[in-house]
């Protein structure tokens, strides 16, 4: 961490004051999705965009991370009713929600190591078909393990505990963590298999190991990310985790560019506040009496088509942003560019 | 002045003894007395001071209020405008009245109340009624009489209505607004009603000669059947004389302008079948008017001269009841108070002011002159005529899912809700102020429509939210809204204990899941006399797990049994090994009870039938969808479900309803969700009317002692603090793919 990055993380902190000071609810709350997003996108970049591996596993591993969290923070008198069956000892406990995130992280992890170990020897699609799988799985046991997950009726009234600094929080750990680790021998090992693997393997690294890494701190954060939503909506049943949250991280990431956090960063941003203010266009104009609705969908639709011709390689195709150096005097040196394979 | 100068010492003199004496021990509440009791005004301001005093005395005599006795502090008007705005600008700020009551002409009114206004003391009008002037005053300024619209309008239904009346002349005093508006009034209300008016003529106050006017009068023929006459008191006798003259003997109309005892003083025996609207009579039989005027004559030694007597009294006792209810004499209470005056019972009607308004609709007395002696006929409560609704639109959320996997049920809830919106604002709109509905996607997704509901919260200021079919949507939408005390009406989710877990500004439209079970299966043993079931449950949904649950649980408390239950997951298509379970069942049970969401309803239905089984098939409102008959085919045989609302219902609510829709969106309501959206949105405008005030918590308040509500799916009450009502449901039979409605039942 330079003096550099720590000026920004505080004129961030300083904004995000503003924010919550200056914003109602409802801003707040766009802006908690926003960052909630990041997580999702930078997380899942690393395993998409750096190591090359094409997982579509988000979605599961959010819904593991909700529901670990969900059923750790809530008050014994609400498991009471909602889950009565739940072992005692687990209906007795109460715990922070920071230290309910981190345990549901990790079963996200764990999970994902159990799932890497077969499928990540493979090469190809086969991740994409397994994570996919893997939503499945995780669905069907929400729906059927009902002592647990209270099943198709999903757990309700979780405590409203996400605010703008959890999510920022974990955001910028997010960020630092997968900036860290892609700027580290390990995140070079990752880049050299992605663009190729026999290479990599042949100059002696650990294929994967690399990926299993790769994937297994994707699915960590992921895990934070379903638990920060879960206390942000309150409400998690088996079909809140669905293909279509997988989807739209996916999109996220392709639109800002894979292999670039900022590219992640940006994607995440536009792709959460462009549907939303065009949702109140949508509301605000009218075809002979009715309201456009779904208008902002196709929109967004188009828009991604049109990326994906113009701009392959997402907004940022791939770079990161260099954010203007305000304490070294000799401009910082332009780091190695990170190629993609698109 | 000296008398005021002596009575304001006197009083100080008693406020610096009050720590000695226990009778004196409570401070007046003073209370301004504003009449013109010397000049033009007197003859009818000072009965009016009369009866404000006699009505402090009684409550003084009966303890006063709030522990204190009432003081009125009388100040002559003079029928001076400057002396009427001195007057009220002394009490405000030299006696320190806590409100402001009197004056019996809108030109004085106008003076007076935009000084109380401005010092935010409520002032009270005893007996102006030119009905715009709280709207033109500000809120602080109340009436007690009704408006001259009412007054015309109750004039022109008797017209209509007890004289059969088809034609009318006018004759109009052109120099006031009091009689070109009670004429434009009579005029809009007698048409309105069928009428004619076949000549309009004029005058000037202060002409004696109208020999033109009804020259022109008789030269009409036909004859029209009345003769309304627009006047002030002056012109009353006069004009009465002169058409009877003429020999014309027609009955002749009037507003309150006719009540002054000149018509039988110059008109003499002429005085004949002349009817007038004015406050009150003392002729009412009710012990009310009668107590009112033995009081006063005792009081006074003479009849109320009047019923601006009367209204003074009336205004008085108004103020009294604000002053209670309020429990304080802050003005600013004592306004709100005012603003919620509801049925108060006054010598001169009954006040409330409804919607907002600060006039009360308050019921018309029309007399009756004949050989010269006033005699009481009846009251009338004109219909209130909507007025256009003015303002700041009331906003109100309108939350479904118009997009995505639940828009085919969400759309025609939307536009439900929209329809009842928008005949509430060709209705005159709520407390005067137009609906608008906020409808902002909820795409079918928990974190957009979390987003909607706190955008509708936070940017569009919503009052109130409505909509969503889906437990699942309204568990993520509700606690957004429950945080923020914002009501939440859901309009068709089901689960019975929604608001439970969501908190207690939750409110169902519908009735729970165990309504709905529990009607099917009184249905299945009381009319189809069903001993057996087999019951079929989809274990993806709460709601269909906890359908069947309930079902079994008053199928087996009414002497039935589940021979076998059954499940599946939604998604499936292939129902062939639960169906060979059950033929394998003997002897076959008498009902089949599928509890599917409406996905499935279709092809189990059909894969039943193939299976060539004949038994009535149960469910609930999942199978309210047109697949069982698209899927199923002519196999769409025997099948009942329960439901909200059936468009064949012959009740002239649901017809209505069913007629309006299809008028604004060109196809008949889709499904009971379109009846469920517009009955939401009407019930929550009937909580809003309840609470006189689109504060969330005030309407949150209302929508919890619904009652009696008539809506297009049921009767909706909340009974005993709980906020699912206790609904007729509705029974559809399905025969060869044909829908329609068999009965409604209220499970017990």
């Amino acid at each position: 961490m330079n003096k550099n990055a720590l000026f920004y993380l505080a004129l961030l902190t300083g904004l995000l004051f503003l924010a919550q000071s200056l914003l109602n609810d409802y801003y707040q709350r766009v802006l908690a999705v926003v960052f909630i997003n990041i997580i999702l996108t930078v997380s899942l970049n690393l395993t998409n965009g750096f190591a090359g591996d094409f997982s579509l596993g988000h979605a599961a591993f959010m819904s593991i991370g909700a529901y670990l969290s969900a059923i750790l923070t809530l008050p014994p008198a609400s498991k009471a009713t909602l889950m009565p069956q739940l072992p005692t000892w687990l209906g007795q406990l109460e715990l922070p929600f920071v230290v309910a995130t981190i345990l549901g992280g990790l079963l996200a992890a764990s999970v994902a190591a159990v799932v890497g170990v077969p499928v990540l020897r493979l090469r190809g699609h086969y991740l994409a078909v397994a994570t996919l799988g893997l939503m499945v799985i995780v669905r069907v046991v929400a729906i059927n393990w009902t002592t647990i997950t209270r099943g198709a009726k999903g757990i309700n009234g979780l405590p409203a505990f996400t605010n703008l600094w959890w999510v920022f929080g974990w955001a910028v750990v997010t960020v630092y963590v997968i900036w860290r680790l892609v700027n580290s021998p390990y995140g070079r090992a990752m880049m050299a298999i992605r663009e190729d693997a026999t290479a990599a393997a042949a100059r002696g690294v650990n294929v994967t190991a690399h990926r299993m890494l790769a994937f297994c701190v994707g699915a960590f954060f992921a895990g934070i990310a379903g638990a920060l939503w879960g206390h942000l909506i309150t409400a998690i049943t088996p079909h809140s985790f669905s293909f279509l949250i997988t989807f739209n991280v996916v999109v996220m990431l392709v639109v800002g560019g894979m292999g670039s956090i900022s590219g992640s960063i940006v994607g995440a941003t536009v792709m959460t506040l462009v549907p939303e203010f065009l949702r109140r266009v949508e509301t605000s104009l009218s075809l002979g009496g009715h309201p456009l609705y779904g208008l902002s969908q196709i929109i967004i639709a188009v828009t991604i088509t049109l990326v994906m011709i113009f701009r392959r390689r997402g907004l940022l195709g791939g770079r990161e942003v260099q954010l203007p150096s305000l304490f070294d005097r000799r401009r910082a040196a332009p780091r190695a560019r990170i190629e993609t394979t698109g | 002045m000296k008398r005021v100068l002596s009575l304001t010492l006197l009083l100080c003199l008693l406020f610096s003894l009050a720590p000695f004496g226990r009778a004196l021990a409570a401070e007046p509440i003073k209370i301004g007395g504003m009449y013109n009791v010397t000049g033009g005004m007197s003859s009818i301001d000072a009965p009016g001071l009369n009866g404000m005093k006699l009505a402090a005395k009684q409550i003084n005599e009966a303890g006063g209020l709030l522990g204190r006795p009432v003081e009125i502090v009388a100040i002559d008007g003079k029928t001076d405008q400057t002396a009427v705005t001195n007057a009220v600008s002394e009490m405000i700020n030299v006696h320190k009245v806590v409100a402001i009551g009197g004056l019996n002409d809108s030109t004085y009114a106008l003076a007076a109340g935009p000084i109380a206004q401005a010092a935010g003391i409520p002032f009270v009008t005893a007996g102006a009624t030119l009905p715009t002037l709280p709207e033109q005053i500000g809120d602080y300024f109340f009436m007690t009489p009704f408006g001259d619209d009412a007054q015309a309008y109750a004039i022109a239904e008797f017209a209509v209505n007890d004289l059969k009346a088809k034609t009318a002349w006018l004759l109009v005093d052109q120099a006031y607004d009091f009689t070109t508006a009670l004429a434009a009034f009579f005029k809009e209300r007698f048409t309105a009603l069928g009428g004619e008016i076949v000549l309009e003529d004029k005058y000037q106050s202060g002409d004696t000669d109208f020999s033109a006017q009804i020259a022109r009068l008789k030269a009409l023929s036909p004859q029209p059947d009345v003769l309304f006459v627009s006047a002030i008191p002056n012109e009353a006798g006069i004009t009465t004389k002169q058409i009877r003259e003429a020999g014309l003997t027609q009955p002749i109309l009037s507003g309150d302008g006719f009540d002054t005892p000149l018509i039988g003083e110059v008109a003499g025996e002429n005085a004949d079948d002349v009817y007038y609207s004015t406050h009150a009579s003392l002729d009412n039989p009710d012990p009310k008017v009668q107590n009112f005027v033995k009081a006063y004559k005792e009081e006074y030694g003479v009849a109320p001269e009047n019923a601006f007597a009367a209204l003074g009294y009336d205004m008085m006792m108004q103020m009294a009841d604000a002053i209670k209810r309020a429990g304080s004499v802050d003005p600013k209470a004592i306004r709100d108070a005012l603003a919620e005056t509801k049925d108060f019972q006054g010598v001169t009607g009954v006040i409330s002011y409804e919607s907002g308004k600060r006039v009360p609709n308050k019921s018309v007395t029309i007399i009756r002159v004949q050989d010269g002696v006033y005699s009481f006929v009846k009251e009338i409560v004109p219909s209130a005529m909507p007025a256009a609704p003015t303002g700041e639109p009331i906003k109100i959320g309108g939350m479904y899912n118009v997009t995505g996997g639940m828009s085919s049920i969400d759309a025609p809830g939307l536009n439900g809700m929209k329809l009842a919106a928008k005949q509430i604002n060709e209705a005159g709109g709520l407390l005067g102020r137009p609906v608008e509905i906020v409808a902002i996607d909820g795409k079918t997704d928990q974190t957009a429509v979390t987003n909607a509901v706190s955008e509708m919260i936070n940017v569009h200021k919503v009052v109130a939210i409505g909509g969503l079919n889906d437990s699942t949507y309204a568990l993520a939408a509700g606690p957004i809204a429950q945080a923020a005390g914002i009501p939440f009406v859901t309009a068709g989710a089901t689960l019975p204990t929604l608001p439970e877990q969501i908190g207690d500004y939750f409110f169902m439209t519908p009735f729970g899941d165990d309504a709905q079970a529990y009607a099917i299966a009184e249905f299945a043993v009381n009319d189809l006399k069903a001993k057996t079931a087999w019951l079929l449950v989809d274990q993806a949904y709460d709601f269909t797990t906890a359908l069947a649950a309930f079902f079994k649980e008053r199928f087996t408390a009414l002497g039935g049994e589940i021979v076998l239950e059954d499940k599946y997951q939604s998604g499936d298509t292939d129902f062939s090994a639960q169906i060979a379970r059950l033929k394998a069942l003997s002897p076959q049970p008498d009902v089949l009870f599928v509890s599917a969401i409406p996905n499935e309803a279709g092809i189990t239905t059909k894969q039943i039938r193939e299976a060539g089984l004949t038994q009535p098939i149960l469910s609930g409102d999942g199978f309210d969808t047109p697949l069982i008959g698209e899927v199923a085919g002519e196999n769409a045989d025997d099948v009942y479900y329960s439901t909200h609302a059936s468009l064949d219902n012959p009740d002239p609510k649901v017809q209505n309803f069913v007629k309006a829709y299809k008028e604004e969106y060109g196809v008949a309501p889709e499904n009971a969700f379109a009846a469920l959206g517009y009955d939401m949105m009407m019930q929550m405008a009937d909580a809003i009317k309840r609470a006189g005030s689109v504060d969330p918590k005030a309407i949150r308040d209302a929508l919890a002692e619904t009652k009696d509500f008539q809506g297009v799916t049921g009767v909706i009450s909340y009974e005993s603090g709980k906020r699912v009502p206790n609904k007729s449901v509705t029974i559809i039979r399905v025969q060869d793919g044909v829908y329609s409605f068999v009965k409604e039942i209220t499970p017990q």
